[in-house]
Order: structure tokens, then sequence, then C-alpha cells
């Protein structure tokens, strides 16, 4: 088929969002459906609805459209239950759902002449599905699943902790191992993790046994000091009525206690 | 006077302050975030890290995709490349004395050999001298090689049956703790990388800005070059923050503002065109890749970066026919978790069972292939259409793939079904046919005949005699190695001849 007339009519088929219908947020009726709908997609009875309502807000608040399509889709999913879908069990709320959407696998798992003949089940749905429920699938449902399973319980499933990994340091036990002070005056932090970067004092704290630790990673982490480092740093650190004062150049910055 | 902060104006700018000289950078774009994991977090959401304005260009023909490739940033395109190095082979200098294709270099593989040494020190290139390809090399790689992966020992089991090697892949990111930057901690989304692991020429940029002779001018697209009276480069006119018009003299002029955008300010500024070649013989490495499914579970999503490739068809006895190549195994092979799980007309269990039994079952292989360099290939300017400052904009004409290129497409095609077929695959399939790869070079290419170049092997354009060219554009052939290494190792070669000529 020739290219430019396939992408018109893939054009004319494709679901859009009506991002002239505003922004804001679903009420608490709808947010329970939403929440019961990822669970079902994700078969995650379990999933935290303050996660999944948090994503949800952030896209119906900021990207014009969102705020009507998961607003519509609540109400398709309310109509072909004829209930409160939030209220329905698993296997009932399963059952809505084959009602509304088709069910097709992964385009790579289609058959190769299906995939070359474009008539894969994503294909055909596309052409024979209303607008309603296409916009249903594309804007609630796959955004639903994408940020499901971009996070750490989809990639789980296929038996990763998650994207990109997840080590101990991850989990903010970092330490800084070693202080570099490079030719250009900085002073850098070298981290148990062979991380290195440079030290930010504003982000140094002082317990009352003046144990040091420092913001890293952009503020996401506070590492403690290994012996050998913390060493380094109290070298630079003076004290005196009751205040520590670090000397780095010819600043002096005063490390706050807790 | 330097315009562009990426890897070659970086380069430069760093070998010029640490001699003393005082420098000026120019950038068109902003700076980068600091916050490089927030950065970090959105390439993981699957976004896009880096925004900046969209370059306005003129295109016919196959699109080059600067807004995809050409980052308009301080770092440029090197905030998001893939930071593979490898060398150029020494028979990319003398394709046209070897095989009567493309043109002779200006300068031998082996006269550019110790600047592809400081090249690799520079940026800090992890590699292995395991590639029984490559040309000679004097000096070890500064740092060991990434470890290669499940797919790669697959792959490279299937290729020792068919008499290919795959070897290590030359990068410029940290496989250890390199000049006080970060090891690679895996974290899987290079292009927005944390950690400073991959170089990234911002950081250069920052270090030159504690030093006195050195300043960074962000926000400044340059608009033209001016010449005084001796004929000489004398100025640069650029554009503020707020879209006025300012002049900086300088007595040496470096433009490294990647391909296009070089040519660009050259052709508006009215300069180095007496021969009529500036802007032609623009190249890019068409590439291509091919995808198979296989019963073995693999690890994919790992590490974010390639670790295995093959360069036995990179200078092949054919080259006289076809297109040389670089084969090299995909670490993001087969769909992601939430490519099926959103590709997919399922949900619930079934939904599930379908990820575990899809991921991880591809092998996938790509090419980058060479382009000879083609007269009607090039970048001129606009005649309709102009900048938000009323600067024409570049218009590239550009054809991706001649007989030569699809030629060596169908020969790399041949070898990769091979691959695949020892691998036992099934569904094997081409997923990318041939497109471009942001490698753009030529458009001011270098030559020692002042008819048909635009530079000397120095970088030095031959009409203006303080005014040089530093970017991919000055390479007269291809090859088939990403071009930014061999970009740097010129430019340092500029450096040095720069500063001994004062």
């Amino acid at each position: 088929m020739n290219r430019s007339i396939f992408n018109r009519i893939r054009e004319a088929v494709s679901p859009a969002l009506e991002t002239d219908s505003g922004t804001g947020a679903l009420t608490e009726q709808e947010n329970a459906c939403v929440v019961a709908l990822l669970q079902t997609l994700s078969a995650d009875p379990d999933f935290s609805a303050d996660r999944c309502l948090e994503h949800v807000a952030g896209k119906t608040h900021a990207k014009a459209g969102y705020l009507k399509a998961y607003r519509d889709g609540v109400s398709l999913l309310d109509r072909s239950a004829r209930a409160r879908f939030a209220d329905l069990d698993t296997a009932q709320r399963d059952a809505v759902l084959r009602k509304i959407l088709r069910r097709y696998p992964y385009r790579g798992n289609e058959p190769r002449l299906k995939q070359r003949l474009r008539i894969t089940g994503s294909h055909l749905d596309q052409i024979f599905t209303g607008q309603g429920k296409k916009r249903f699938r594309e804007f609630v449902v796959r955004d639903l699943m994408g940020f499901y399973f971009q996070g750490a319980e989809g990639w789980k499933i296929a038996g990763y902790d998650e994207f990109p990994g997840h080590v101990r340091h991850d989990d903010g036990n970092c330490e800084v191992v070693k202080i570099i002070d490079d030719e250009d005056g900085r002073v850098l932090l070298e981290l148990s993790d062979a991380t290195i970067e440079e030290l930010d004092p504003a982000g140094l704290i002082a317990d009352e046994d003046f144990m040091l630790t420092v913001a890293v990673k952009s503020g996401r982490q506070r590492a403690s000091f290994a012996r050998a480092a913390y060493y380094q740093l109290v070298e630079r650190i003076d004290m005196g009525d009751g205040r520590f004062v670090l000397r780095i150049g010819d600043e002096e910055i005063e490390i706050p206690s807790v | 006077m330097i315009v562009g902060s990426g890897p070659a104006g970086a380069a430069a700018a760093h070998t010029l302050v640490q001699a003393g000289v005082k420098v000026i950078m120019l950038d068109a774009g902003a700076r980068p975030e600091k916050d490089r994991y927030a950065l970090m977090d959105k390439s993981v959401r699957g976004e896009i890290p880096w925004s900046f304005p969209e370059y306005p260009y003129e295109m016919r023909g196959d699109d080059v995709d600067l807004n995809e490739f050409a980052i308009r940033r301080v770092g440029g395109s090197s905030l998001a490349w893939g930071a593979i190095a490898p060398r150029f082979h020494a028979a990319d200098f003398e394709m046209q004395t070897r095989y009567g294709v493309g043109v002779d270099w200006p300068l031998s593989y082996d006269e550019l050999e110790p600047f592809y040494c400081r090249a690799e020190k520079f940026m800090g290139v992890s590699g292995a001298d395991d590639n029984p390809y490559a040309s000679p090399r004097s000096q070890p790689y500064p740092m060991g090689p990434f470890a290669m992966n499940d797919t790669d020992r697959l792959v490279g089991a299937a290729g020792e049956q068919l008499d290919i090697k795959f070897h290590s892949v030359p990068c410029a990111r940290n496989s250890t703790i390199y000049e006080n930057r970060s090891a690679c901690a895996y974290y899987g989304v290079c292009r927005a990388c944390p950690i400073n692991a991959m170089y990234s020429s911002d950081y250069t940029v920052n270090r030159l800005e504690a030093k006195p002779n050195f300043e960074l001018r962000p926000d400044s697209p340059a608009a033209r070059i001016e010449t005084g009276a001796d004929g000489k480069a004398a100025a640069v006119v650029y554009f503020d923050a707020e879209g006025k018009e300012k002049t900086v003299a300088a007595d040496k002029v470096i433009i490294a503002a990647q391909t296009v955008e070089t040519v660009r300010l050259l052709l508006n500024s009215g300069v180095c065109n007496r021969n009529g070649s500036l802007g032609k013989y623009f190249m890019e490495h068409p590439k291509f890749y091919m995808s198979g499914r296989v019963k073995e579970r693999l690890s994919p999503f790992r590490q974010g970066f390639e670790t295995a490739t093959t360069l036995k068809y990179h200078d092949h006895p054919h080259r006289d026919r076809y297109a040389g190549g670089r084969l090299l195994v995909r670490e993001n092979a087969g769909p992601s978790v939430p490519e099926i799980a959103t590709g997919s007309g399922l949900w619930g269990e079934e939904l599930r069972t379908e990820i575990r039994e899809t991921f991880g079952h591809f092998v996938t292989l790509g090419a980058f292939l060479e382009q000879l360099p083609y007269e009607h290939n090039r970048i001129s300017l606009s005649g309709s259409e102009n900048d938000s400052n009323g600067v024409p904009v570049a218009k590239v004409e550009f054809k991706l793939q001649g007989d030569y290129e699809n030629a060596g497409y169908a020969e790399m095609s041949k070898v990769m079904r091979a691959i695949f077929d020892k691998l036992g695959a099934s569904d094997v399939e081409v997923i990318m046919p041939p497109s471009n790869s942001g490698h753009y070079m030529g458009g001011h290419r270098m030559g020692d005949d002042v008819e048909t170049s635009t530079t000397d092997s120095f970088l030095k354009t031959h009409e203006i005699e303080n005014l040089y060219l530093s970017t991919g554009g000055a390479f007269p052939t291809a090859g088939v190695s990403n071009p930014t290494l061999t970009t740097v190792a010129l430019v340092l070669r500029m450096a040095d001849q720069i500063l001994s000529s004062r």
C-alpha cells in the first residue's frame, strides 16, 4: 500500500485528545474507579493507590485533554458495568474490560504475514473500534500501563528488580571514601559506588556528636564518611564558640548542626 | 574565539587555555541543567531529557534530523551521544589510491595516530587491544574495556563459526574512575548520564570557566564572521540572549558549531567559497538494525550501550564496489517491559505471561555503513526561510543511499542473516531500514588542492589564514567509525599547530 495513503488513513483513525477540554482534578469517586482499573490491568491488587493517583493527577492537571479522557473512561467503565466499576470484584472487572477492549497479543508476537499485511489485532483495533473506546485505550489504559510497567513492579515481572536495576547504594547507603583536591581548587568526594561529585558545602550537616553527613546525588541521598575521608574533612574544619566552620580556599562556610 | 562548545570546541579551548591563550567561547545554546538525576528520571520515564529551541532548516530529500541529533546546548551533541569512539582505519585516509572511490585525505593515519592517543586520553576512552582488524596503535587505551554481556557472548560464538571475530567497543565512558570522573554505574540511561562517567564536553567547559583566560558566553548564536581589510578574520558577530547583535574581536577564529551550522555561518559570512566547494560532499553513516528471536533468555536493558562489535567489514577487499560497515550487537534488543505492555492488547495475568515469554528473547544486530562523498549532497542557504534573528537558515539537500551504499547494505544484511542462521533465530527482520545516524561529515572538507577543498590538514581555511573549521565537516571520506574521536584528534593537531605558529 502506498505509504502516504497508509499514513493518511492512520491519521484519520487515530484517537486524539480533546485538548480544548481543560485540566483539573478527578473526583474521589472517579479516582476510586481509576485505581480499580490500574489494579485490574496490572493484576496487582496491592499496588499503591496513592502512587497511582499521583501519576494521574500529574497528567490531568498538566496536559490538556487528559482530564476529559480519564473522566470519559470512568463513565465508560461504569456504564458497561451497569454499576460502579470500583465496587466490582476482579473477575467482574475483567469481564467489563473484555466488553470494551479487543484483546490481542503484542504486535511482535503476531504471525509475520499479519504484520506484513498490517492486519494485526492492533491494526484492526484502529480501524474497527469506535473513537470513544480507542481514546480510552490510548489515553487511559496505555497511560496507566506505561506508568505501572515502567516502574519497579513492572520490571519485576521480567525478573529485574527495576530499571535500571537496584543496588544497595540506591537506598542511601553511600559513603564518602575519599576527599580529592583537584588542580582547579574544587573539593571532590569519591563515593563508595565509584562515583565522584563536587562537594556542596551547603549539604553538610553535623549531629550532636559532630558526626558529619553530606547531601549527594543532587540531594537525593545523605552520605556518611568513611574514617579516612572523615579525617580529611575535619582537617579543614575550625571549631570554636560551638560553631563548625569549613574552609575551602578563601571561603568559610558554617556547618549547621542538627 | 571559538564558536561551539561540543567536544571539538572543548578540545581546542582546553589546549589553548592551558597554554595561556585567552579564549572566548560562544555557544548558541543554554547551559545544561545542573540536576542530572532529574534528567535521568525523565529518561527512565521514556521522555526526551534534553530540550532546546529547534534548529530551523530547509530540507530536501532524506531528512538529516538535526533536531534529534544536534543538541543545541552547552556541550552540544556530546550531552546525549552514544560515546562510541573507534578510530578510523588507515585505508579510510586513502580511499582513492586504494580503491578508486572517494578522495584521499591530506594526511595519513600514521600522522594522526599520536593525536588519536591524545584524544583518547582527553575524553577518557575505555577499550582493549582485541580488535584484529584495527590499524596499529602506539599506546594502550587509557582504561580497560567494559565486559561483554550474555548477548555479546552468544553472538560472538555464532560469529566464530563464520570466522567473524567480535571484539570490545572503544567508548568514551569510564570503566574505572578516571581523572576524577566517576566510573560508569550502569544506570542504563547514557543519554542523560547523571555522573559524568560518559564524556560530555560541558564537563571540560565547566572546568575551563575556573581559568582567568577563558570565558563562555552561552545563548549566543553566531551570525557571521567579519573580515578586515587584510582579508583575515577580525571578529565574530553574534546575538545575545536578548537578541541584540554583539561583536567580539579575535586574533584567530575557530568554528566548531557542527557541520551544518558551520557551513551555514560561513555562507552567511560570504567567506571560504571561492572555489564553490563549500557545503558539498556532505556525508552521513546510514545505519540499520536487524532483529531475530532466539530461544535463549538474555538480559537486555542493563547497560544502555553496546559492548561488542566487529570491524571485519570496515576495510574489506571490495570497497571499490560497495560500502564498508561496522557491525555491532545492540544492547537494548527487543521490546522493553513497558513496550510490551503498551504494545499489547492484553492485560492482567495474560499480559504478565506475555511479558515473561517475550522479554529478553531477541538479538538485534546493527551496522553503520560508509557513504561516499557526493557533490549532490550539500548544504547551502535557504532562499525562503530565516531564523528568529532574520538570518537565512541552512538548506540541506541529501540522499542517504546511492548504489555504493545500497550494495553495502545488501552485503552486510547477508552477513547478519548468516549470524542469525547460526543462532537458530526465527522472525528475522529489518526493524530499522537504513536511516541517518547524526554523524555529520563533509561540507567543508580538507585537502591539499585549494580548488576542491576548504581547509588544509590543520583545519586552516585556504582563503583566510586565521580561520579554522573544526568539525567532522572536514572529513573528505566518512569511513565507518563514529566521527567524534577523529574530529577531536584533528582538533588537537590543529591546536598544536596554532600554538607552534605563535
